[in-house]
Order: structure tokens, then sequence, then C-alpha cells
């Protein structure tokens, strides 16, 4: 409901930030959102996930970060991929230039973990996969946050590959086990994300119990299984980052270790078997 | 897909509707006419005018408009239970001290931050869990029964009564631990919580977009609340509440549901809800058939047809976000 009255707000934002989009210092989220697979990428339409991507943008810009954002025929792989990974990778200078980052697309799991679509091919790819991305200061970006609203983008059996990406640094990876749902009624569960991951508890927790989602049917029922991954140094350390705030900057530490926040036996009915104790 | 637990938690205005509306539509009594049949939940087929034939929950919109018509008598003026407007009565239903001398919507300590949102008016308390150990799984798992019944009491004492609550559903907040290079087998598991999750209705019929969470360490030890419960106010304009018929909503949930299957296979489910909307800047409720096009392996999408004849006029559009 809050799309259209922010939608001038953040057409301003953005072209002041992609003027400075690597070299900025203030605090700054990124979003990309496909609707419309018209590219040469294939995918079903679904018209609200830019409004899902877009209310999290927003409410983060109403709290004073700079959104920067992407979207349709500009979702190509390189602005993922990491630059020590594929020579054309240039996520220093897109997604991995700001804070936080919400990517929209469709998923799938494959053998690194992770697919997501593309809107238009580049470098020959249509998909982006977990092997492809490292994130954070350590690969020569500052990316602390990474979302997934994705299909099985972090599915339970493959989530100890993102491992990979957060090599680089990033404190907390999160996206979904099994399917999930695009719709209007979704919009304000994105904005509440921002929300609560700025000022009352940390992103890992906040993705969790806002994504968390039954959709009923009076007769049976479907349930939405997201997943966060804390990754640290120590055990306790990746418990602990899940607490971080968008803006508390924590330090940086190794990613030796990784605590995952689920649902105990959240079952996704499609996509994935139902997650463990 | 689960078999909903609605007939252990269903509220009672919601049990009473079903007994009216399934002899009538000459249903099994435990199929409720609201929503499709619980075998259409396993079928799958590309076959969308059939998927869409054996989803149409099996209402008579004549009964279902009357049933309508007397929410609209029964709340003229909206029905908005919830007793949580200020942040004083958050502080009171937690037992919290008195942080603020009122009139603030946030409120940030070092051991909490709590408010009321502005624009949804959601209601949201967190507990600041930095640096502090986590629950013993085991224990979490014990003690879920009994912080399922007080976090049912506590939204009783918030506004909520159980014949609010559409659907309950109880469970843990895991913390699996491992290191890199580790699998499952060398993992640490812990508890983050007990969270209870509550969905909505008035009379027996879905509200769209209200629910409430709940989640505690232990008895008494609330860490997190999350409540959207807006008030429901139906559409101010709907003076007619002659429904479409099962040919008109058939036809207009075929288009929509060829153009999200996109010739993929698929589930479809629909459900009678009441879906907010928009109109001159506040929220008010139009009685809508919400539609799942539920594929097996891509993003499904949801969406809504309007159920009265009656043209209404509101904002609700999906925006690009050029």
């Amino acid at each position: 409901m809050k799309a259209i009255r922010k939608t001038l707000l953040g057409a301003g934002f953005a072209l002041a930030a992609l003027g400075t989009a690597g070299s900025a210092l203030a605090d700054s989220v990124w979003s990309s959102a496909i609707t419309k697979w018209d590219g040469d990428c294939s995918g079903s339409q679904r018209d609200w996930w830019d409004d899902m991507c877009m209310a999290w943008r927003h409410e983060m810009a109403d709290r004073g970060f700079v959104p920067v954002w992407q979207n349709f025929s500009l979702v190509r792989v390189n602005k993922y991929v990491d630059p020590s990974l594929a020579s054309w990778g240039n996520d220093n200078s897109r997604i991995d230039a700001q804070d936080a980052g919400l990517i929209c697309t469709h998923g799938t799991v494959d053998a690194t973990g992770w697919a997501g679509s593309m809107h238009t091919k580049d470098q020959g790819e249509c998909k982006l996969n977990v092997d492809q991305m490292k994130l954070g200061k350590s690969s020569g970006g500052r990316l602390r946050f990474f979302h997934m609203s994705s299909c099985q983008s972090v599915q339970w059996d493959k989530r100890l590959s993102w491992f990979g990406p957060a090599k680089g640094g990033v404190h907390v990876i999160a996206g979904f086990h099994g399917l999930m749902y695009i719709g209007s009624q979704y919009v304000d569960e994105y904005e509440d994300l921002a929300a609560d991951g700025t000022s009352s508890k940390g992103v890992g927790k906040a993705w969790v119990d806002n994504m968390h989602h039954v959709d009923h049917w009076y007769n049976s029922y479907k349930t939405i299984c997201p997943v966060a991954m804390g990754f640290g140094n120590t055990a306790a350390r990746s418990a602990d980052v899940l607490n971080e705030r968008y803006a508390s900057k924590w330090y940086d530490t190794a990613a030796n270790w990784t605590t995952s926040r689920y649902i105990s036996g959240c079952d996704p009915s499609t996509g994935g078997g139902a997650l463990p104790n | 897909m689960k078999n909903s637990t609605f007939r252990t938690r269903f509220g009672s205005a919601g049990l009473i509707g079903l007994l009216l509306l399934a002899p009538l539509a000459g249903q099994a009594a435990d199929t409720n006419d609201l929503g499709s049949p619980a075998e259409s939940a396993q079928t799958y087929s590309e076959d969308y005018a059939r998927l869409v034939d054996a989803a149409l929950p099996k209402f008579s919109a004549e009964v279902l408009g009357r049933r309508l018509a007397t929410v609209r008598a029964k709340y003229p003026d909206g029905y908005d239970p919830l007793r949580l407007r200020k942040i004083t009565d958050i502080e009171s239903l937690l037992g919290l001290p008195h942080a603020t001398d009122g009139g603030a919507d946030l409120v940030t300590t070092g051991k909490a931050t709590y408010g009321i949102s502005k624009g949804s008016g959601r209601v949201h308390y967190a507990r600041n869990l930095e640096g502090q150990p986590p629950m013993d799984f085991a224990e979490a798992q014990r003690s879920q029964r009994e912080l399922e019944a007080r976090h049912l009491d506590l939204l009783a004492q918030a506004g909520i009564e159980r014949e609010q609550v559409l659907f309950a559903k109880t469970g843990v907040m895991s913390l699996r631990t491992q290191a890199a290079g580790e699998g499952d087998d060398r993992s640490t598991l812990a508890a983050d919580s007990v969270f209870t999750y509550a969905l909505r209705n008035i009379d027996g019929l879905q509200v769209e977009g209200s629910e409430a969470k709940i989640a505690s360490r232990g008895a008494g030890d609330i860490v997190g609340l999350s409540v959207r419960w807006p008030g429901v106010l139906l559409h101010p304009k709907l003076t007619s509440f002659k429904l479409k018929s099962a040919d008109e909503l058939k036809r207009e949930a075929l288009a929509e549901v060829k153009r999200a299957a996109n010739g993929a296979v698929v589930n479809v489910q629909m459900a009678v809800v009441l879906r907010p909307v928009t109109l001159d800047g506040r929220r008010v409720y139009v009685p809508s058939l919400k539609v799942g096009v539920l594929p097996r392996e891509e993003a499904g999408e949801m969406f809504y047809i309007d159920l009265p004849q009656q043209q209404l006029a509101y904002g609700d559009g999906a925006v690009d976000d050029r």
C-alpha cells in the first residue's frame, strides 16, 4: 500500500546513489527484482515481486540508507559475480558496494547450491550461482547482509555451500528452504524486515520472523520456510551475529563457523522436505 | 501441504459458519466450503480448467452473500478489538516499566525495543538477546504446550479472543551451529525461542494481512511480539451482497491461472477471504476469492478476485519499480 507514495522519492535517491556506487561511504542498500522475463532468459511473470523488494528498500531509505536499485533488464549476472572468481565480475561496484542487498528472482537448487534467474543473458549466462559469489570486505566489497527473495536459496541440504561466498566477509546470508510465493499480501513483510532489522532486532532474526508465513485454504495450508545463516570466526560469534542490525556495523571476522536459524520441522511441502529439529 | 488443524483451533464463530454452510452445499460436515476441498491440494496438472473447477470452494453465493450482509450489519462501523493502542498498553500487557510519558511510537531501551508502527498500526516488541545464551532445545520442545497456552492467553488480554483465531501453530525456533567442513551430524542444536503464529477470522471469514506472532524463552519471558490486527470495515460503498456466480469466478480465475502457470504443471488453491485495500488513504476490506497458483519448481503466485458483482473502486495495483 505504501508503494505508490514512495516511488518518486526512491527514484531521486537512485540517481544520486548510482553516480557514487562503489565509492560511496554513506550506508546504502541494493535491491534487484524481475517481474517479466522478457529478455533472453526465461521465467514466469510475477507482477508483485518488485513491490516486495521495493517495500524493503523504501523502508530502508526512510531510515537513512541510500537506496540503489537495478531492476528488470538491468538484472545481469556480472553485477553479482566477484572478480576474484571471474574476471568480468563487477559485484564490488554493484551489490557488494552496499551494506545490505536483496535480490528478488526465480531460483532453484542446483549442484552449486542455488541458481538465481537473470533477466538478460550476460557472458552467455542466465543464472547466478553460489560459486560465483564472494561478498564482503575481504573480497573488495562491503556487504554485511545478503538476502534472497528466491525459491530454494538456502536449501537445507545445500546451505553449507554459502560458506564460499561468506569467505568474502559477509556477516549474514538469508533465503528460503523450498518454494516461496509472490503476491500483494507479502509486501508488508518486507517492509517489516527493514523496520525490525533497523530498529529492534538482528537482521538474521528479523528475516526468519517476518518471512515465515502460512497461506491458509481452510481445509489445508502451505508454509513458507525462511532460513538465515550467520557466519563468524567462532561458534559463539556465528550465533550472535544474527543479532546484528543493519546499522550496527559489527567488526568482520573469518567465516569459520555458521549458525542457521530456522523453524524446527518447517515443511514447505513443495521444493524440499521438512526441516530438521 | 498439510491438512489443517482448524478443527481443534478454529474459532467458535468459524465453526458455526461451517456448520451453517456445509449442509446447504451438500458437503461433508468436516469440509469448510469457504476453501478448496482438501483433496485438491494434492492435484498437480497442466489442465488448468480442471484444476480451477476442482479448487473452487463449494459455497453457495446466496448463502455467503447473506452471511456478508450479516457481518456488515453486525459491525456497521467496523470491528477493532485490539486493545494495544498506545505504548503504555504494550507496557501494561508485558509488565514493562513505563519508559515514556506517552505519545511516542517507538521506545528503545538497552533491554528491548517496542512500539506501534505509524502506517500499519503493527504492534511490535523485541527483547535484546545480544550475547545471551540460547534455550536448551529439549527444554524448548517440552515447554511448547504450556507456552502456547500462555501465548494465547496473552493475545486474549490484548483483545484477540480465541474465536478470532482462525489458525494457530506453536513451534520451536532452532539454532544449529557447525564449523566449516563439518556436516549436520557434528553440529550443535539449541533453541532461540518457542513461538506461536496465529491467523485471524471474523465470523469464520479469514482476514488477509492480519496475523499475530509471539515468542518466549520460558513462562512469562516474552522475547518477541508482532501483531497486525487492524480494524476491519467492509468497503463502505459495498451496498449489494449479490456475488458472482461460480461460472464467472471460474472464468476470471482461469485467465489468471493460465498466465501465472506459464505452461507449467501447477496446483491451484482458493479461499474466501476479507482482503484489505486502500480507499481514500484508509484500509477497508473487500470480500474476495484468494487464488494460489502453486508450481512444483518455481515461485508461485497469489492473486485475488472480488466476489461482489458490484464494481468497487479502490487503490491496489502493483507498481513498476523503475
